[in-house]
């Protein structure tokens, strides 16, 4: 049975005005149907508006031109506020970086999503200790980030994007930053929670991370070059 | 809400808005990410063309910065090998008292004739504040290719005046204007001309050459062999290989320069160009190319079967395929078209 759409990219551009010069077009007629479920990769070489791309489907910036439906709500018609919090429940960011909050211990760094959907604090301590506990953390609740190793610290990162239990995971080169064995502890840990019914979006130009995709946009001179399912 | 969790609010917010707020990067510290801040100031690598930049030519480079709460911003491009900048003049972008705002920079860069294939590192150092040192240099990796290309040699066949070299291109660039030269060096002496020109040499084809060549003394050891060829950037470039050579006999010769693999049947005889055999007509090739044209003519012919996603994107009962197409959309897809009619 083909699977619900959770997200719709229809006819997208996205461009940068340079003064008098001609805009800096970085993303050019994209359409993509992402379904509940999926675990799809989005590939493509450094500068061909894979970054730009994952904003677009982070709803972290909003297209010049064309509609991104999220569970079917047009991101537009969504005020600040209500796009903030919309996306706060629904997506789960991991960057390559980490972007933990320096001066927060770990448990307070993966509270800080669920203050944002105002969850008593009782239940958010709660949740963040099954959260980091289940990613073997345990016993580095109250570490800050400078205390914790890189894979300890995507760990965290890992953490803070299940806060709200949301219903897709955007992860941007999430092993970018990692060694193999560790890196591939994040890749099997995603490939676990697409199996428990997660969307995964992976934003990578590493071909070996691909492969844990059923599906795989290229993206080249900020279009869709080719897809590929397996 | 308590206070706390406005702080924390507040905290959050800024971090998913501003994308990427990390800690202090250091330059030695960081690896290449899409994007990083330093002071309140997030930097992203917009986008580079060509891709991959070319040695020995220029690209332009577009970084976006989202200058936060800065009061002071000043960018500088480092100009490192492989790159410089066309005017070392707009190396400097400085922006003051400018509020919070988003600046696009761009830059024109030169890609050095030797840049290594592969990425290369071009920093960008950030300083906050305008009478101090503190800086931090934030590394953009960049794409080089390849435009120089490689070689293998063998001895085809010798005689006892004679050699025949068989030289492939194993590199993906073409050779233009080669020329095969065997240089003065001890063990043999070239008796007629020295330097055989070959033309242009495509990737994965090979040419054979011909020189009257007299070993000298009992064991000649290697034969140096000097390629001259122009590049695809248009680079004049000479490579030497040394070609085992373990002695003259009138029978076929198989030393060979490295494992790489030479077809074996080479035309015989000397100073004659030949090229990769063609194979008979490929009926099947034939055949799968017309299915393909079908299809291709099938799905244009049924644009609906092609692209889902409009049909789950209306507005007001209009797809918006229908609606008033920006002015620089056009713009841009009437430049995409002429540029595949060319």
């Amino acid at each position: 049975m083909k699977q619900k759409q959770i997200m719709s990219i229809g006819n997208v551009w996205k461009k940068y005005d340079m003064g008098s010069a001609d805009p800096l077009i970085v993303l050019k007629e994209i359409n993509l149907d992402i379904h509940e479920g999926e675990f799809i990769a989005i590939t493509g070489p450094s500068g061909s508006g894979k970054s730009t791309m994952m904003n677009i489907v982070g709803a972290l910036d909003g297209p010049s031109w064309g509609k991104v439906l999220l569970k079917g709500k047009d991101l537009s018609e969504l005020g600040e506020s209500n796009l903030s919090l919309f996306r706060g429940k629904t997506i789960g960011f991991i960057f390559q970086s980490f972007n933990l909050i320096p001066t927060l211990t770990a448990i307070q760094n993966v509270m800080l999503p669920m203050e944002m959907v105002d969850l008593p604090e009782k239940e958010a301590k709660e949740r963040a200790e099954l959260l980091l506990g289940m990613l073997g953390l345990k016993d580095r609740l109250n570490h800050k980030p400078n205390e914790l190793s890189g894979g300890q610290q995507q760990r965290v990162a890992i953490a803070r994007s299940l806060a709200n239990d949301p219903e897709i995971i955007l992860a941007d080169e999430p092993t970018g930053n990692l060694d193999s064995h560790t890196g591939k502890f994040v890749m099997d840990f995603l490939g676990k929670l697409n199996k428990e019914g997660k969307t995964i979006i992976l934003i990578t130009h590493d071909l070996n991370l691909v492969r844990y995709a059923r599906r795989v946009i290229h993206i080249k001179d900020g279009k869709i070059e080719k897809e590929t399912s397996r | 809400m308590k206070p706390q969790n406005k702080f924390f609010t507040l905290i959050f917010m800024f971090f998913v808005f501003g994308i990427f707020i990390s800690n202090f990067v250091s330059s030695e510290e960081v690896n290449y990410s899409v994007s990083s801040s330093y002071g309140g100031i997030q930097v992203s690598s917009i986008k580079y063309e060509p891709y991959p930049v070319n040695p020995g030519e220029y690209f332009d480079f577009w970084i976006h910065a989202s200058l936060g709460t800065a009061k002071y911003a000043k960018f500088e491009m480092v100009q490192n090998f492989p790159f410089t900048l066309e005017n070392s003049a707009e190396a400097i972008n400085e922006y003051e008292n400018i509020g919070s705002r988003d600046v696009v920079m761009h830059y024109k860069i030169r890609v050095d004739k030797d840049a290594v294939e592969g990425l290369n590192n071009l920093g960008l150092k950030i300083s906050t504040q305008k009478y101090s040192s503190s800086e931090v240099v934030y590394p953009f990796e960049i794409y080089v290719s390849n435009a120089q290309t490689d070689f293998d040699l063998i001895v085809q066949d010798s005689s006892s005046s004679q050699v025949s070299l068989a030289i492939a291109n194993i590199g993906k660039n073409v050779a233009n204007s080669m020329i095969v030269r065997i240089p003065e060096q001890n063990g043999f002496k070239v008796t007629g001309t020295n330097g055989q020109m070959v033309g242009n040499l495509d990737a994965g084809d090979y040419s054979i050459v011909g020189f009257n060549l007299l070993p000298i003394g009992r064991n000649a050891g290697n034969l140096t062999v000097q390629i001259d060829y122009t590049d695809n950037i248009g680079v004049r470039r000479s490579l030497l290989k040394n070609v085992p050579f373990a002695g003259v006999s009138s029978g076929n010769f198989t030393a060979q320069v490295s494992g790489e693999a030479v077809p074996a049947n080479f035309a015989r005889g000397t100073f004659q160009r030949t090229t990769t055999p063609a194979s008979g007509i490929n009926w099947t090739a034939i055949l799968l190319s017309f299915i393909v044209v079908g299809i291709i003519l099938f799905f244009k012919k049924n644009p609906k079967l092609f692209n889902k996603s409009f049909n789950t994107l209306k507005k007001d009962g209009k797809k918006l395929e229908k609606l008033d197409v920006p002015a620089w959309i056009q713009k841009e897809k009437s430049k995409e078209r002429s540029s595949r009619g060319k």
